[in-house]
């Protein structure tokens, strides 16, 4: 294995990609 | 060595005065880009909230920034020392040699002037009269016309449809053309005070922002004033460039990876995707939603980005294809 190589360890077990979703207020500047 | 400091060119009607005045005197300029409202704090049901809710504090004059973005961008420490650290906000304009930081569009104008009398056009004008003019009217500028800022902003009338403009601001646009007209009778034109200055620049923002709402202007000088001013390089070239971010969504394939995720801005930091035009966020939860992510920014398609990340975590393509195809559904606006 190269010393670059991730393990699973690292890299964790793959799952879904997930997000979130917000809402925003913004600052409404201009 | 000048530095000029603005916001998001497709949200800062401030920053365009600023860089409008600077690309007039033609002196050689580096520009950092500091992010604008990217969310400071979160409320406890999950709402994010770019500024810290204290509108006593909120900057009338310039665009409030991020004093944390605003210090990142400052890589030679001369903010630190300069007032705009107590008061971030944009345009600013630093000098390395001298020290000297600018943090308003008048006061960018003066040292402009100040340091580069014979560059490009006198901005704050060549006699007395003409300063007291320019000043006069710089300042009915920033501070008078508020409902035509929030209700005719420059940062919808770059979109395609930016909606129906306030009556308050159809209001201050009638005023801002009344103004004009007298002004431009007293002077003689072609500009303001006679020839190119702040006075323009300073309601530049103003008229894209009539021509972007689609608020007529009936007065036939005032007309040829407006498209005089924006068909001046350095008043086109801006607006060009603000309206890149939305040309790029354009020119991306309806529908790929690369056409939704240019409906966002992305804040690595933060882990973010803001959509600014629905004015929501999109968190990245997970490791992999961010690698799906910056594959997709890196040009990749649906296929290519599952086949990448089954091999990135050795589990095979078909487990991967699905929660590829619905993490893009999701960030999809339409």
């Amino acid at each position: 294995m190269s010393e670059h190589a991730t393990t699973t360890a690292e890299r964790g077990e793959y799952e879904a990609p997930k997000v979130e979703t917000k809402s925003m207020i913004s600052r409404q500047c201009d | 060595m000048l530095t000029l400091y603005v916001g998001d060119l497709h949200f800062s009607g401030w920053s365009m005065r600023g860089r409008v005045a600077v690309a007039e005197k033609g002196l050689p300029v580096a520009e950092r880009i500091v992010e604008l409202d990217w969310p400071i704090r979160e409320s406890p049901d999950g709402v994010l909230f770019a500024g810290d809710g204290t509108d006593e504090r909120e900057a009338g004059i310039g665009c409030a920034c991020d004093a944390d973005e605003l210090a990142e961008a400052d890589v030679e420490g001369i903010l630190e020392d300069s007032a705009m650290s107590l008061l971030p906000r944009v345009p600013i304009l630093a000098d390395t040699e001298t020290g000297a930081v600018a943090g308003d569009v008048v006061s960018i104008a003066e040292y402009l002037d100040e340091i580069a009398p014979d560059s490009g056009p006198s901005l704050m004008g060549t006699t007395r009269r003409q300063r007291a003019l320019v000043r006069s009217i710089s300042a009915w500028a920033s501070h008078d016309l508020p409902y035509l800022r929030e209700g005719a902003s420059y940062a919808r009338s770059l979109r395609t449809a930016p909606g129906i403009p306030g009556p308050g601001a159809v209001e201050q646009a009638r005023w801002l053309c009344d103004v004009v007209s007298g002004l431009l009778r007293r002077s003689g034109g072609p500009f303001l005070v006679g020839d190119f200055g702040l006075a323009d620049v300073m309601v530049s923002t103003y008229f894209q922002q009539l021509r972007g709402w689609h608020i007529g202007i009936d007065d036939p000088t005032v007309r040829d004033y407006a498209g005089r001013l924006l068909e001046r390089p350095s008043v086109a070239d801006h607006i060009d460039q603000a309206r890149a971010i939305y040309r790029a969504i354009d020119e991306a394939p309806t529908g790929s990876p690369q056409w939704i995720l240019r409906h966002y801005r992305y804040h690595p930091g933060k882990q973010l995707l803001h959509d600014w035009q629905r004015d929501r966020c999109e968190q990245l939860v997970n490791t992999t939603a961010a690698e799906a992510v910056q594959l997709a920014y890196q040009g990749l398609d649906l296929e290519q980005i599952t086949q990448t990340l089954a091999q990135t975590y050795e589990v095979p393509p078909e487990r991967v294809a699905d929660d590829v195809t619905t993490l893009f559904a999701r960030l999809s606006p339409v």
